[in-house]
């Protein structure tokens, strides 16, 4: 098998923090242009996937590689979409300036951003109907928009793979439709990786889905048609629920949007 | 006030007040936006340490307080690095034992106990020739730096994750921002004192953050306002015979305070 024919791999992948396991023998393949979820309960590792996609964490083994080269080689090719942790809210910047953040670090960099960049981030915004916000402060939007400008910021670099790491929490639902369609339009023309609490995204959208909890268990396109996700949740051996509960229980969340189905009690 | 300028005392408190007010205005905006108060405050402290091993071992105490901080800072900025989650703890107790460790150091060397009350309260009015150009000369590699990094600062200051996919060299950065803070730190304190140095680095950029759009205007109204803060004090202190350090940071508090009751500006 071609390894340029995919996006993303992991072979063998193992990550702890330090005496601390969190991933263990992680190996799956996802080919160009799926909308791959990633689902699994706090602190199962889902973040710590993204990261490893990303070049921001080294595995302890195994070999991760982005478009067949290690991640971080190739600075434009991959997009990250944070967490929004409303950490930073009151940090003076506009959203454009947030935008253009994602054009740093292209080769020839000069000084400053120059008016290729500026055009690529009013596209990039145009995309995510937020052009007429762009001089606005980051601290005066709200946090659909706040969230709709971090991803902006993610495909401002034209990326062949984006990361999004639960863009949908806590944002208003008609952000949240928009934010799913347009993902979807772009999947096919780039790879969209999202770690998501929704499920009824999932079942909506995704071509592929990764349950996580220490193992990654991947379930590919073929095995996922629109109505199919029920199966998926019946196979797949990774253990999605705490305390032993299997994860055939997630289907009830369907309708719970932005909901957390990961920890019962 | 104006007849005061004949002399070069208070000439060089004048430029004095100015360079800090640079120094100031933009790392103290790092500081407010990267959440480096601690850091700062382990930093002041810590500076007495060195000062009293300086005094203590008969070198310039100015070279002490620098070379101990400086060396404290690189390890507070490596356990903010590696023990992010307990770095506040750790540089607690650096901060209280470098404090301690400079007053053993005093205890041990007779003769010298006004010398380091110079530095817990500063002394505008004494500031020598050197100390301008150490002020003026950080200040230029400060701003070489700004210009040089502008954008990679202004990413790694918003997020560090992102600016870091980005290619942008956070861990040298935060090094680098570091080192800067601790050696502004350090000279500052030659003028408000290290109690009071927390102050004038935190307050102008707090009221600035308010009326700001971007990090570099919030650098430069926080300059404007640590020079007014700064001017306005010294007037009153020698208008009123007070101590200037104390009487800077007073007028700095009374604008925070107002700024807070006011509705903000430009944003919000």
């Amino acid at each position: 098998m071609s390894e340029m024919k995919n996006a993303l791999s992991f072979r063998g992948v193992n990550f702890s923090f330090g005496t601390d396991s969190v991933l263990r023998d992680v190996t799956f393949s996802v080919p160009q242009g799926e909308f791959l979820i990633i689902i699994g309960p706090n602190g199962g590792g889902k973040t710590t996937l993204l990261k490893l996609a990303l070049g921001l964490l080294v595995p302890d083994s195994g070999t991760v590689s982005v478009f067949g080269k290690k991640p971080g080689e190739d600075r434009s090719v991959a997009g990250y979409v944070p967490q929004d942790t409303g950490r930073n809210r009151d940090f003076p910047i506009t959203a454009l300036e947030v935008v253009l953040q994602g054009r740093l670090g292209f080769p020839g960099a000069k000084l400053s951003y120059g008016g290729k960049d500026r055009e690529a981030a009013m596209e990039a915004l145009k995309a995510l109907k937020m052009e007429s916000l762009a001089g606005r402060s980051m601290g005066e939007l709200s946090q659909g928009q706040r969230q709709r400008v971090l991803i902006a910021r993610g495909l401002a670099s034209d990326p062949g793979i984006l990361f999004l790491d639960e863009p949908l929490a806590s944002i208003d639902p008609e952000t949240r439709d928009m934010l799913l369609t347009l993902l979807g339009e772009l999947c096919g023309r780039l790879t969209v990786v999202m770690v998501s609490h929704d499920m009824s995204a999932v079942s909506a959208h995704a071509t592929a889905v990764a349950c996580v909890n220490r193992k990654v268990f991947y379930h590919d396109s073929a095995e996922i048609g629109p109505d199919a996700m029920e199966q998926v949740w019946g196979r797949c051996p990774v253990e999605l629920v705490a305390h032993g509960i299997p994860h055939r229980v997630l289907a009830v969340h369907d309708h719970d949007h932005g909901g957390e189905p990961c920890s019962h009690d | 006030m104006t007849d005061l300028l004949q002399f070069e005392f208070m000439r060089n408190a004048l430029w004095a007040a100015l360079l800090c007010s640079g120094l100031c205005g933009i790392l103290g905006t790092m500081v407010v936006v990267k959440r480096y108060v601690i850091l700062a405050g382990g930093v002041a402290h810590a500076a007495y340490g060195g000062v009293g091993l300086a005094l203590f071992l008969g070198i310039s105490p100015r070279l002490g307080a620098v070379g101990f901080s400086l060396a404290l800072a690189l390890l507070m900025a490596w356990v903010m690095l590696k023990k992010a989650s307990r770095a506040d703890a750790i540089i607690g107790v650096i901060w209280a034992a470098g404090m301690a460790a400079g007053i053993i150091f005093a205890d041990l060397t007779p003769g010298y106990g006004s010398d380091l009350m110079s530095y817990l309260f500063g002394s505008i009015l004494t500031v020598a020739r050197e100390d301008l150009l150490l002020m003026a000369g950080l200040l230029a590699v400060t701003l070489f730096v700004g210009m040089l990094w502008s954008r990679e600062i202004a990413a790694f200051s918003y997020d560090e994750d992102f600016a870091r996919t980005r290619g942008v060299p956070v861990t040298l950065l935060h090094f680098v921002v570091v080192v800067l803070i601790s050696v502004a730190v350090v000279l500052i304190i030659r003028v408000v004192g290290l109690i009071l140095v927390i102050a004038l680095l935190t307050i102008p950029p707090s009221v600035a953050e308010k009326y700001s759009r971007s990090l570099w205007t919030m650098m430069g109204v926080s300059c404007l306002l640590s020079a007014a803060f700064s001017l306005g004090g010294l007037a009153l202190a020698v208008r009123f015979n007070l101590t200037a350090g104390a009487v800077i940071i007073l007028v700095a508090s009374a604008v925070y305070l107002a700024s807070l009751l006011l509705p903000s500006g430009g944003r919000r």
